[in-house]
């Protein structure tokens, strides 16, 4: 069975193509959107999702959460007893959306359509797959996220589009695509992007700007590392998602039963985060001028992702476009649900037989190159570019390369990703060398072909034609060469990790989230929730699927009327 | 009929778009563009070329007329446009600017005798000054930018400055405000007409670049020309005000370059010649008009070290870099920086100590009867090797401290090198006290007589023989005498020099290594047998001094 995955920096979601029509499939709280967020702790035991998340305050040093970011980089993640690396813990969240499509379906995903960042680059994708194949998933394809945004959003009218395009501000992420359809093609003209801007960014600005208001940074200080880091993480995402509604919002973290609260006014947290904001131009006008589209020639701006419903990003937007954006797509189920349209059209399904997508090449390739100037000197590490950016994809192309000294035997080929003139400034993705006879200066040439698949599989193949010595890579990094064995025992150590029985999934969460409310509250409060716990516990004990649905019920009740109305 | 691009798309030609697209559509859904790229790329390229080349696909003159005119952006009835705020850019301002959309920057396409043939002006069509939302402000800048119209290497007065960065204020506000397209189209007017005017755009460009982010292009493959251009400028700016700065790495490389004065030898001391090297190439490759602030002597000197540098002449760049070791040493300990190094005649005057140890040391590298007095009167340059030496040859030191602080290095190092300049029978005295040397470091072990190679210090395990030691200094006293230990008088020497075919041969026989193998060493010193391959060559060459070319024994 074929499903479609949205991994995102702070929620996932899964989707199935069903009945002609993209479907979200809830998980056991019965939401569909899974919070990516992992715990585990000292004895291996797991919890993914919304209590995970709630744990992150309480346990923090045994929560993580946006481990998208470290996607495709050496940095793991320490909880309990052991290290993960950011494909484990995503594959941990894949195998809890599996459950969710086995628990619904009655039948275990075995094939998924997953969706990356369009600005993700060649590394960062293989990590994305890997994730796919700890948790035991045949990656059918990756597919970059505004697309399968512009696919939930072309299928909801099916008529043809004017060039739009779809400004895509997650969690962790910023992507911009230019898509235009017409005769049931979906075509990507140009795609551009920040990998490392989106709405954690300005959780991060906000807590600078607030933390030394507080005046609680004698106590701060003190603290464990994670736990301030959480504390104030926290509290920013909440003051940051009061103030999509309010004019004003409260920044407050409590601390030994000790609140502290700044007030923050709109006008502050737009001054605060006006450098992020401005980063959100240079892709916009990138994408626009590589399709050569002007502004007003924009049918729509579509708008996807969490950080999209912030005001301040709205306002930025409105201005940029001299315009109203368009939020008739659901910010946080679009990816998801076009990832579900892409699954379908992989199995043939009937009604999709008529569309096809095609996609582009989001960064520049090329090797690394020397050449000389007019004085005679050599310049080494400049990026010679074979496949262009937004070039689309699938494409082949070659070029040749000469020797740059008498008697060169080999020809050393990196081969590299990126914009930048310096080699030294792009992504290195491997490397080859090819032998040549000893010829003087330039008279041995090389070609050096490129191939680039639909899922962003980069092929090199090189061929002297003096020797007629062809060498072909396919390019893995350093990761992609552990073997099929050790993704295995990854698998197999994940699946040693005590993770709660699916029926008990809903009592986890309504404990985590008790746990989280008792610390962030003092005084009368707090012992109201520590009487409820207690209750709760006890209902527990009486193991009778009833009376614990009850106690369950009333817990959330009383916690939902809290958090509501904060009596502070 | 159908010739490409219809016969990939299977239409007859039309410039109907819709056409196109339903062609191309249809050939798509036919395809398996993962199996059949290069279909797909064909395919692509067709439809792409039809519909770029809608209203001349079809050879109708009357339809390609009218295509035509939708492309003019005039129609002639210049009243219908005074509404319209198109903020126009194109290519053709560029090239007045003297800016190659396609070409690389240079320097010489900017500021060097160029005239713009009509000042730039940001292109709000047809609009009054009322209607305009930038009111004069444009104008206004560009007028202080281009007094008269032209291009002026003149910095501006303050006045004019105070009223440019007004202007730029309200343009810049104004840009922060408006939508995507004027803001873009403000941003190419603005960087071309600071490129152009540089330097007069100077004190502008930094507030300009941090408003549009200009320094975020740095680098990219498709940076902008203007912004390559000022990027550069920007950085330069940056960099120069940085590198004045006394915690800057390279601050006293650039305080020497920077100060005029012919270049000497002995100046390595107050600098390390690597770095100032290194220094020198990164103004060159980076920031070319930085290049003015510096001494063009003490440039081209050092920068001859760097071209100059053969197997032969590895010795004479490492004396300047081991005499920089103890300016390192002095600069770590309290009390001393680099700044006050040249103070050290100072220092020197006052102590007694210092200078009976200078008196000693001038014994020990030019024979009994010499004083520190009788050196500074031959050399003033060898004296002040001797006196820093002097100095700096604290008992506290560790051995292996010491050992970098040696005058007697320096000298043998000079001496060797006087090879270029001096008379024949005290070349033959120089090269065969080379020779000995070798020797001596061999019977030590191979690699005590390759590190003489390679850094022309004999190894702290080597002891050389008493009359080697006399030999020596009534050598180095000699060529002191006349005047010869110098570098500026032994510069120029040969480069490179054949090695005759007999010379060869004796050196495989001496050595027992193979041809290839005697080669290699003769060209790389730090090779495998290079040793024993130069004590071979310097053996048949003094055998026979006659026979071999003379630049072969002036190789320093």
């Amino acid at each position: 069975m074929l499903v479609g995955i949205d991994l995102g920096t702070t929620n996932s979601a899964v989707a199935i193509w069903r009945d002609g029509e993209a479907e979200l499939v809830p998980n056991a709280l019965g939401d569909v959107l899974t919070p990516s967020a992992v715990s585990v702790d000292k004895s291996g035991q797991t919890w993914i999702g919304a209590s995970a998340l709630d744990r992150f305050g309480t346990h923090p040093g045994e929560t993580v959460t946006s481990f998208k970011r470290m996607m495709g980089t050496e940095s793991k993640a320490s909880l309990g007893k052991r290290e993960f690396s950011a494909d484990e813990l995503s594959a941990m969240v894949l195998v809890s959306l599996m459950d969710d499509v086995e628990a619904a379906l009655g039948e275990r995903p075995t094939e998924a359509v997953i969706t990356v960042p369009a600005y993700f680059n060649e590394r960062q994708r293989r990590a994305t797959r890997r994730a796919g194949e700890i948790a035991g998933l045949e990656v059918k394809r990756l597919i970059n996220e505004p697309t399968a945004a512009a696919l939930a959003f072309g299928l909801t009218d099916r008529g043809d589009q004017e060039p739009f395009l779809v400004f895509d501000l997650g969690g962790g992420t910023f992507d911009v695509s230019i898509v235009e359809m017409f005769e049931g093609i979906v075509e990507v003209r140009a795609s551009a992007g920040d990998n490392r801007l989106g709405g954690d960014d300005f959780n991060t600005a906000l807590v600078a700007f607030a933390q030394p208001r507080l005046e609680a940074d004698d106590l701060l200080n003190v603290m464990p590392a994670d736990r301030k880091a959480a504390l104030l993480t926290q509290a920013a995402e909440r003051c940051r998602r009061a103030l999509t509604t309010a004019h004003e919002a409260d920044f407050s973290i409590t601390i030994d039963d000790e609140t502290f609260t700044t007030r923050i006014t709109t006008e502050e947290f737009e001054e605060t985060v006006e450098p992020l904001i401005r980063r959100l131009r240079d892709p916009v006008l990138r994408s626009l001028r590589d399709t050569g589209i002007d502004v007003k020639s924009l049918s729509e701006v579509v708008l996807v992702g969490g950080a999209t419903r912030m005001p301040v990003a709205r306002k930025a937007l409105t201005r940029m476009f001299g315009r109203f954006p368009n939020h008739t797509v659901h910010p946080d189920h679009a990816v998801a649900l076009g990832a579900a349209v892409q699954a379908g059209l992989l199995s043939n399904d009937q009604g999709l037989e008529e569309i096809r997508i095609t996609d582009v090449a989001p960064f520049t390739l090329g090797i690394d190159s020397s050449d000389e100037d007019a004085h005679g000197q050599i310049h080494t590490g400049i990026f010679s570019p074979i496949i262009e950016r937004n070039t689309p994809v699938p494409v082949s192309r070659m070029q040749v390369y000469s020797t740059m000294q008498a008697n060169q035997t080999r020809i050393e080929i990196g081969v590299y990703q990126g914009e930048a003139r310096d080699v030294r400034n792009n992504v290195k993705l491997g490397g080859m060398s090819v032998r040549v006879p000893p010829k003087p200066r330039g008279e041995e040439i090389v070609e050096v072909r490129f191939t680039y698949d639909t899922s962003g599989l980069l092929e090199v193949d090189t061929h002297v034609p003096s020797t007629g010595l062809t060498k072909n890579l396919i390019i893995v990094d350093e990761e992609d060469k552990r073997s099929k064995n050790e993704i295995a025992s990854s698998r197999k150590a994940l699946e040693k990790l005590k993770v709660h029985p699916r029926d008990e999934a809903e009592n986890i969460a309504a404990m985590a989230r008790a746990e989280r409310c008792y610390e962030g509250f003092t005084g009368d409060v707090r012992d109201a929730i520590g009487g409820w716990i207690t209750a709760f516990k006890g209902a527990l004990d009486k193991q009778d699927p009833r009376i614990i649905a009850d106690a369950r019920k009333q817990l959330l009740a009383a916690l939902d009327e809290i958090e509501a109305n904060p009596p502070l | 009929m159908t010739e490409w691009p219809w016969n990939v798309l299977g239409i007859e030609a039309t410039d109907d778009k819709g056409a196109i697209r339903r062609a191309y559509a249809q050939k798509l859904k036919s395809l398996d563009i993962d199996k059949e790229i290069s279909a797909y790329s064909d395919l692509r390229g067709a439809r792409d070329y039809a519909l770029s080349n809608v209203g001349f696909n079809v050879p109708d003159d009357s339809q390609a007329d009218e295509a035509n005119d939708d492309d003019e952006p005039y129609d002639g009835d210049d009243a219908d446009e005074s509404f319209d705020y198109d903020y126009e850019f194109n290519a053709g301002d560029l090239l007045n600017f003297g800016i190659d959309p396609f070409g690389p920057p240079s320097l010489d396409s900017f500021g060097q005798g160029h005239v713009p043939q009509a000042s730039p002006e940001l292109n709000v069509v047809a609009g009054s000054a009322e209607e305009n939302p930038l009111g004069t402000a444009d104008k206004e800048l560009a007028g202080l930018l281009f007094p008269g119209g032209e291009r002026s290497d003149d910095p501006m007065e303050w006045e004019e400055f105070e009223r440019a960065q007004a202007a730029l204020d309200t343009v810049l506000d104004y840009a922060g405000k408006t939508e995507l397209q004027t803001e873009q189209a403000i941003d190419y007017w603005l960087s071309d007409m600071l490129a152009e005017a540089w330097p007069r755009s100077a004190p502008l460009v930094e507030q300009a670049s941090n408003a549009f982010n200009w320094m975020r292009e740095e680098g990219q493959l498709t940076e902008r020309p203007a912004l390559s251009w000022l990027n550069a400028r920007l950085g330069g700016m940056q960099f120069h005000e940085a590198i004045q700065r006394s915690g800057h790495a390279k601050y006293s490389s650039w305080k020497y370059l920077a100060e005029p004065g012919p270049y000497r030898w002995w100046h390595a001391m107050y600098h390390s010649g690597d770095q100032t090297r290194e220094l020198i190439g990164e103004i060159r490759g980076k920031y070319p008009e930085l290049e003015s602030h510096l001494e063009p002597r003490k440039v081209s000197a050092l920068e001859e070290g760097v071209t100059g540098f053969v197997p032969g002449a590895i010795r004479l760049l490492f004396v300047l870099f081991l005499i920089s070791i103890p300016l390192r040493h002095c600069a770590d300990s309290p009390g001393g920086t680099v700044d006050e190094i040249p103070t050290v005649e100072t220092i020197f005057e006052g102590s007694p100590e210092v200078q009976e140890r200078a008196d000693q040391l001038a014994a020990d590298l030019f024979g009994s009867d010499a004083t520190y007095d009788s050196v500074e009167q031959l050399d003033e340059e060898v004296a002040r090797v001797v006196r820093l030496s002097a100095l700096l040859d604290k008992p506290e030191l560790q051995p292996s401290e010491r050992g970098s602080l040696d005058a007697e290095s320096a000298v043998r190092a000079l001496t060797l090198q006087a090879v270029v300049k001096a008379e024949f029978e005290d070349l033959l005295k120089i090269k065969q006290l080379q020779l000995d040397i070798l020797r001596e470091s061999r019977s030590t072990s191979s690699d005590a007589c390759t590190a003489f190679l390679t850094t022309g210090r004999v190894d702290e395990a080597v002891t050389l023989s008493a009359e080697l030691r006399d030999r020596e200094r009534s050598l180095s006293r000699s060529l002191l005498q006349q005047g010869l230990l110098d570098r500026d008088a032994n510069a120029g020497g040969p480069a490179q020099a054949s090695v005759p075919g007999w010379v060869v041969g004796e050196i495989i026989d001496s050595t027992g290594l193979s041809r290839d193998a005697v080669d290699q060493a003769l060209g790389d010193v730090e090779a495998g047998g290079a040793c024993d391959v130069q004590i071979a060559l310097l053996q048949s060459a003094l055998r026979q001094p006659g026979r071999v070319p003379a630049e072969l024994l002036r190789l320093q």
